[in-house]
């Protein structure tokens, strides 16, 4: 099931010229690094997400990256996509959400920014004190810098950059 | 009972076991349906120990989180329990960050977490 519509995501991205695999370049230590991109706006509607996710998942798999590492960078790329729709935008369709995300040999870069009016990262409330664990809400920002190697906000706070390194294989 | 697209109900004894037919339990859409059958279960069919077997699922985003959380606390005020089992690492590793393994009981397995109840 999750292969099929990962397979419709591909056919969807080609279509629109989304992910391309470009030549293999070199790296100094000689191995072929190959690159690979997806720019996309993403409308402000629930499971837009997808859009990004499928090829991103189905391209680091394909690339033999470790199931850790997939997991972590689907975990974070949905929170952040989420709430860039929900809390950014507000779920404005005359807003998008723009996705920008490379990936090569060793590391995933993602940059995702909302119309929205931002927010301030330091202000959102510790999920994880005791007065605060049985709440609802608030986890996916700290889920997002738990599975990271990076995370930063612009200073408006509308816009995220994460990356992934991938982890080395034992 | 309605018919159910996100879960299996079976039952040990007295306890309602759940699995969840989705390897990925991701997008709003999909766990407000799951929320809508697992708090039917405890609304409706007034289940008091349930036991929620992840076996198979490789994926739990934090919508999904907010939604067990809602099913802890609905069980808790009708007096019943909710116990967790058989989390791959990944998912696992979700609870911890969040802490919310202090907040439910998951064990490694369904056999030890039947045992618990």
């Amino acid at each position: 099931m999750d292969r099929e519509r990962q397979r419709r995501g591909m056919a969807r991205e080609a279509i629109v010229g989304g992910p391309t695999d470009e030549p293999g370049k070199r790296s100094a230590g000689g191995r072929t690094t190959p690159g690979w991109q997806i720019d996309e706006r993403l409308p402000s509607e629930r499971g837009a997400s997808k859009r990004v996710t499928e090829p991103l998942l189905e391209h680091l798999e394909a690339h033999g990256w470790p199931t850790s590492d997939v997991f972590s960078i689907h975990l974070a790329v949905e929170e952040a996509i989420v709430n860039a729709i929900v809390h950014g935008n507000k779920l404005d369709p005359g807003k998008t959400v723009h996705v920008v995300c490379q990936v090569d040999a060793e590391l995933m870069r993602i940059q995702i920014t909302d119309e929205g009016e931002g927010f301030d990262p330091a202000a959102v409330p510790d999920c994880t004190a005791d007065d605060r664990l049985e709440v609802p809400s608030g986890r996916g920002v700290m889920l997002m810098r738990n599975f990271m190697s990076r995370l930063e906000y612009n200073g408006r706070g509308n816009s995220v950059l994460m990356e992934k390194r991938r982890e080395p294989q034992p | 009972m309605p018919d159910l697209r996100r879960i299996t109900v079976t039952e040990s004894g007295d306890v309602t076991v759940v699995r969840f037919v989705d390897r990925k339990i991701v997008d709003e859409a999909q766990v407000n349906e799951l929320a809508g059958e697992l708090g039917r279960l405890v609304d409706v069919e007034k289940r008091r120990a349930m036991l929620l077997n992840f076996s198979g699922v490789e994926f739990v985003s934090s919508a999904g989180l907010g939604k067990l959380i809602a099913l802890e606390r609905k069980l808790k005020l009708a007096k019943g329990r909710l116990k967790m089992s058989d989390m791959v690492p990944e998912v696992m590793s979700v609870f911890e960050i969040t802490k919310l393994n202090k907040v439910f009981d998951i064990r490694a397995s369904e056999a030890e977490a039947l045992k618990a109840f």
